[in-house]
């Protein structure tokens, strides 16, 4: 009200906490909304300041020349929560890199509406539940890893579609069922395996209930 | 920022009204007296006793009266003498009150002058003991006088008679004497301590067993006494005082423990409990909730957690409750708090609760008589809308909700609130159309704010040009509000109105001439609109003014100096104002905060005069300035922020900027400036957190001093002429090792700070800036090795070594720096191989080490997967592995196997679509090696089988010829 300038001796913690969502930019309030979902024991994400109008400034976030987020990197940083619908709206994120962290719940279906995305780290977290088949819109995804989770179910047959995809790891999860043989999970060189099994018939993870 | 703001008005308030209430009670009370007292002697001819007169005038020497407080210290009789009152029947002096009501300080007032103001026209001096002879006072008020940092005289203990003691605001210092506990008719203590603005230390207290000899007690202030060290169970300590006592006030104590019980709550009086602004961190302790006697209980600023116990139903007399700024507690407004019909007050402002307050209102509403006048629930998480039943609340006074997520449109029925004097609302996504219609009967209202944050969404605000408010504002601030493309015309009715803030309201109509005429203006607010034109020439005592944002053009005002005397902040950033700066400024003895960026202003900065010693911000970034800084900028002694970034301002620095040793950001980007960078930045300015003077001409040595700089957090000295080698010491830099709290910074409008990081210009505008830490010292001629301690740096986020002459190897601790987002080595002559520590930097989203000479394999695993553009790596002959095209030697032929992201750490990688292959293949091969066997053992009947007969037959024939071998030996051992 009085003045326009403060000299301010306050923890500065104190005013990054309150988080009204007051950006005015759709992406920077789909990484808020991740933040209010996460603890954060080692204050990883204290420069989220949701104020700003984009959130290109802030840590672990980084945008292309147009102030689109492209990256999101908080791999190894202690935090536990879970993940909800908002990061759908990430609309030109790359790189999803959230490994070797405590989050857990399920992988939000709308992780599905990456369509930029070309990188997916969920490597070493407690993720639960299935792998979303809307992942299968996941077009220029190149890595994807969800080893070491809880995942359960089968990997999603749409999956084959993915035509870009190079590594995939899911190993060490609770999955059942067939790994497909389309796609470019089809298109394995069989030489390349150290296994003397025979393919191509479907190769069973575990029998689903 | 502006909650801030507000919120110290709101201190300030307090301390006004406090000011008010004692100079009621100390001034009127005691004429009140003298006039009984001299009725009192004329009738019955008492004299003061010669014995007192000697003690008071022996007491009296010990104290400077500057202000002549005393004077009417003269004279036989002593009862006739200001503050001295005597019995009407004995004559005996019995009540001595020296608080003079000259003694006021402002709190705002913190600097050197003030505190002479203050000193002067306060009594100050020492105590002396003849205050013993005056065996019949039982009033003794001695606060504000300036005792200047002695203990309290453990002879005040021996005053027996004393039923009232004030040593509040007295500047005592030291340990409370216990002896206060033989004061066992008093009443009333009042030991209430200064807060600690002059780095003071006060009184203090390490326990509180003599409280209990205080066994009339009713009424005990011990504000800012610090009792950090009495222990946890202090409240045991107040629980033995008498059950008559009624008022405890401990704000600002330094006491951080609360216990969670108390064995039996003794307080059956207890009407006012104040605790705020310590360090409780636990829950809020339900036996607090069991006083039902509490009328008034004070808990802000302090660390309560968890929810808000809901626990009311027997506080049936609250009338005021303030759990305001605790930051930690969350959760919705306990159902209970809506059946105190009594409540008059309540603030929970800052406490992080979320949910609806339709619940609470209706619940109040329901009262036969709501008492509520304030309502304050500012800067939480509330959602919703604003309920009609708001306006069954009909002594509402004060309303605000600033700062929540609450949506909605504002009802009508707040029209109703006829006694309203306060509406602030600002910072919710309000939408529709508030009418002057709802503003019929709030005759009281002087305070108004309302802004919008939904982007989509928008608030207008209807009046006719014609409209004639009921009210007379003082306060009215309106931010992303349509009122028309003008000013409002109504404010021409208004001519009470201190502040005027119309931020981003779309005004574009030039503001009419009556506006430059409103009378009292302080403050006035017109950024983020259309306004274009020359600046008015106003006549002004305004102190704060923005017009920043908006199409203003001409120059500034040559006589502004002299046409608006008062002026503490002048901001016009982001206009298209031209023409010189003018001299007259550096007459504004009070401009504190100048900030002229983005604009086309040109010719040399003006000499700085000795009026401008307060000036702490300086910002003329962003114009078309030239020549020098003047020499006279080491006469702004308070400058804080020196930004005159993208200029073509050339010369040296002028070494007497070295005298300006607040600075603590100092950015002189894009321009011209030659010479070296001076070595005594390191030595003088070592306040310095940001320097950035990037892209200018200096040349010679990075000079070690700089290494001084304990609170530096930004170095950025890339795009110049530097020579030499990088400074060793850059590992000392302390701000970039530990995390430091950075707890006082400077929060300016309109200040932008450019780093380059993660490959991009971020302008930083916030505190954000606080938290980046970044060396570039890029586009240099730097030579020699990259010191080895800089990967001491913990919180670098930031090194760019870029384009210099660096030789040697990258270090092999680089993967300590684990903060680090960017790292750009490019361009430079580094040899060796990348060490393989740069896979666990997992924040590192930018990478740059192309154009060298390292060679040998490029590490991967973990994050360095992540970063699989070739070109961060192209220009280095010998570089081989992905994400390049050259495959290592070796490379070919072993496919070893090799883990990938999940828990293996960092091995090698492999050629392209070699080594993602060979991915797949690694978590096929588990799944095939695996459930290969089992899965068909377990699906295949006839096979488990066999593979089970298999197993029975090889244990069966192992132990057979185990067995056999067995029986074998032993026999063999027999025989021999």
């Amino acid at each position: 009200m009085a003045h326009r300038f403060l000299l301010l001796v306050v923890p500065a913690y104190l005013l990054l906490s309150v988080s009204p969502t007051l950006s005015t930019n759709s992406e920077g309030n789909a990484l808020n909304a991740l933040r209010s979902r996460l603890s954060d024991p080692t204050n990883v994400l204290q420069s989220w300041d949701p104020t700003l109008v984009n959130p290109c400034t802030w840590f672990h976030v980084t945008c292309d020349s147009n102030n689109h987020v492209i990256r999101l990197d908080l791999g190894n940083s202690n935090i536990s929560g879970t993940l909800g619908s908002e990061l759908g709206e990430l609309q030109h994120l790359q790189y999803l890199e959230l490994y070797r962290n405590n989050i857990g719940g399920k992988i939000p279906k709308e992780l599905g509406n990456l369509k930029n995305l070309l990188s997916m780290d969920l490597y070493g977290n407690r993720f639960q539940g299935e792998i979303p088949k809307s992942f299968a819109k996941l077009k220029s995804l190149k890595f994807l890893r969800l080893n070491n989770n809880m995942l359960t179910g089968s990997i999603p047959r749409e999956l084959a579609s993915l035509s870009n995809l190079k590594v995939f790891d899911v190993s060490n999860n609770d999955l059942c069922g067939t790994i497909p043989i389309d796609g470019p999970f089809g298109s394995f060189p069989i030489e390349r395996y150290h296994n003397s099994f025979p393919l191509p018939f479907e190769v069973l993870l575990g029998i689903c209930n | 920022m502006k909650f801030i703001n507000k919120y110290m008005k709101m201190v300030g308030c307090c301390i006004i009204s406090t000011h008010l209430l004692f100079f009621l009670l100390l001034v009127g009370y005691p004429h009140l007296e003298t006039i009984k007292l001299t009725l009192g002697h004329e009738d019955l001819k008492v004299a003061c006793a010669e014995k007192e007169r000697i003690a008071l005038l022996e007491f009296k020497e010990g104290l400077n009266d500057y202000s002549g407080w005393l004077s009417s210290w003269v004279g036989e009789d002593c009862c006739r003498w200001s503050g001295v009152g005597c019995s009407k029947k004995t004559g005996r002096v019995v009540k001595l009150d020296l608080r003079s009501p000259l003694c006021i300080y402002q709190i705002s007032d913190i600097d050197k002058s003030g505190r002479e103001v203050f000193n002067r026209s306060c009594l100050s001096g020492k105590i002396n003991p003849s205050l013993l002879q005056l065996k019949h006072l039982n009033y003794l008020d001695l606060s504000m006088i300036i005792f200047g940092g002695i203990s309290i005289p453990d002879f005040i203990g021996s005053l027996e008679n004393l039923k009232y003691l004030n040593l509040s605001n007295a500047y005592f210092a030291g340990k409370i004497p216990p002896h206060l506990g033989n004061l066992s008719r008093l009443h009333y203590l009042d030991l209430h301590g200064q807060a600690n603005y002059y780095n003071f230390p006060g009184i203090y207290a390490d326990n509180l067993k003599w409280l209990s000899g205080l066994s009339s007690l009713k009424h005990l202030d011990m504000g800012d006494v610090n009792l950090s060290k009495v222990g946890a169970d202090w409240p045991h300590d107040f629980n033995m005082l008498p059950p008559s006592f009624s008022d405890l006030h401990l704000p600002s104590c330094g006491l951080d423990g609360l216990p969670v019980s108390l064995p039996f709550v003794n307080f059956s009086s207890l009407s006012v409990l104040d605790l705020s602004h310590n360090y409780f961190n636990s829950s809020m302790p339900l036996w607090l909730f069991n006083i039902s006697s509490l009328a008034n209980l004070y808990l802000s600023r302090n660390y309560f957690r968890g929810p808000i116990p809901d626990a009311f139903t027997d506080m049936t007399s609250l009338q005021e409750l303030d759990l305001s700024i605790n930051h930690m507690m969350g959760g919705e407004i306990p159902p209970t708090l809506g059946t105190l019909c009594k409540l008059k007050s309540l603030d929970l402002s800052w406490t992080m609760i979320t949910g609806e307050i339709t619940k609470f209102v209706d619940s109040l509403s329901g009262c036969t008589n709501s008492s509520l006048e304030m309502l304050h629930l500012g800067r939480n998480e509330l959602s919703g809308h604003l309920p009609d039943s708001l306006g069954n609340l009909k002594k509402l006074k004060s309303l605000q909700i600033y700062y929540n997520q609450m949506n909605g449109t504002i009802p009508e029925s707040v029209g109703q609130l006829s006694d309203l004097i306060v509406l602030e609302l600002s910072g919710n996504s309000w939408e529709g159309v508030i009418s002057e219609v709802l503003f019929k009967n709030l005759t009281r209202l002087e305070q108004i704010y309302m802004s919008s944050t939904s982007p989509t969404k928008s608030l207008t605000f209807k009046a006719r040009n014609e409209w004639i408010p009921p009210f007379s504002l003082k306060y009215i601030s309106m931010e992303n509000v349509q009122m028309g493309s003008s000013v409002p015309a109504w404010l021409r009715t208004q001519k009470e109105l201190v502040e005027i803030q119309l931020i981003n309201c779309r005004i574009s109509v030039p503001v009419p001439d009556w506006f430059w005429k409103l009378p009292d203006i302080e403050l006035l607010d017109l950024s983020k609109n259309q306004l274009r034109g020359r600046l008015p020439n106003w006549m002004s005592n305004a102190s704060e003014v923005s017009l920043s944002s908006n199409l203003f053009s001409g120059p500034i005002p040559m006589n502004i100096g002299e046409t608006m005397p008062r002026l503490r902040t002048l901001d016009l950033y982001g206009n298209i104002l031209n023409g010189r700066i003018p001299y007259s400024l550096g007459k504004l003895k009070d401009l504190r905060f100048l900030t002229l960026s983005n604009n086309q202003f040109f010719g040399e900065l003006p000499g700085f005069g000795k009026g401008l010693q307060n000036l702490m911000v300086l910002a003329v970034a962003n114009n078309n300035l030239t020549g020098n800084i003047p020499s006279s900028i080491g006469i702004l002694h308070s400058l804080r922020l020196l930004l005159l970034n993208n200029n073509s301002l050339d010369g040296e620095l002028p070494s007497s900027l070295q005298n300006c040793t607040e600075l603590d950001t100092i950015d002189l980007g894009e321009n011209r400036f030659s010479g070296n960078v001076p070595k005594w930045i390191g030595e003088s300015l070592l306040s310095l957190k940001i320097i950035r003077l990037r892209s200018n001409l200096f040349t010679g040595n990075i000079h070690r001093h700089i290494c001084q700089l304990s609170s530096l957090h930004i170095l950025d000295l890339a795009n110049n002429n530097l020579s030499g080698l990088i400074p060793h010491c850059l590992g000392n830099l302390t701000a970039l090792i530990v995390i430091d709290s950075r707890l006082e910074f400077l929060l300016a409008d309109n200040v932008h700070i450019l780093v380059v990081a993660k490959g991009e210009a971020l302008d930083y505008s916030n505190f954000g800036i606080l938290f980046v830490n970044s060396i570039d010292l890029s586009s240099n001629n730097l030579t020699g090795e990259i010191p080895e301690g800089i990967t001491g740096l913990l919180q670098l986020g930031t090194l760019n070594l870029s384009s210099n002459s660096l030789t040697g190897k990258i270090p092999e601790k680089i993967g300590n720096l684990k903060d680090l987002e960017t790292l750009d080595l490019s361009r430079n002559q580094l040899s060796g191989s990348i060490p393989q520590s740069l896979s666990s930097l997992s924040f590192l989203s930018h990478l740059n080490l192309s154009h060298n000479n390292l060679w040998g394999k490029i590490p991967s695993g973990n994050q360095l997967q992540t970063l699989n553009d070739p070109s961060i790596y192209e220009g280095n002959q010998e570089l081989c592995g992905l994400p390049l095209v050259a495959k290592c030697p070796g490379d070919e032929e072993s496919q070893g196997p090799s883990s990938i992201g999940g828990d293996g750490e960092d091995k090698d990688g492999e050629d392209d679509s070699e080594m993602l292959w060979f991915f797949v293949s690694m978590a096929f091969g588990f799944v095939f090696g695996f459930w290969g066997v089992c899965g068909t053992l377990l699906i295949k009947k006839t096979w488990r089988h066999a593979y089970f007969r298999f197993c029975d037959n090889m244990k069966d024939r192992l132990f057979v010829i185990v067995a056999v071998n067995v029986a074998r030996l032993k026999r063999k051992m027999e025989l021999e």
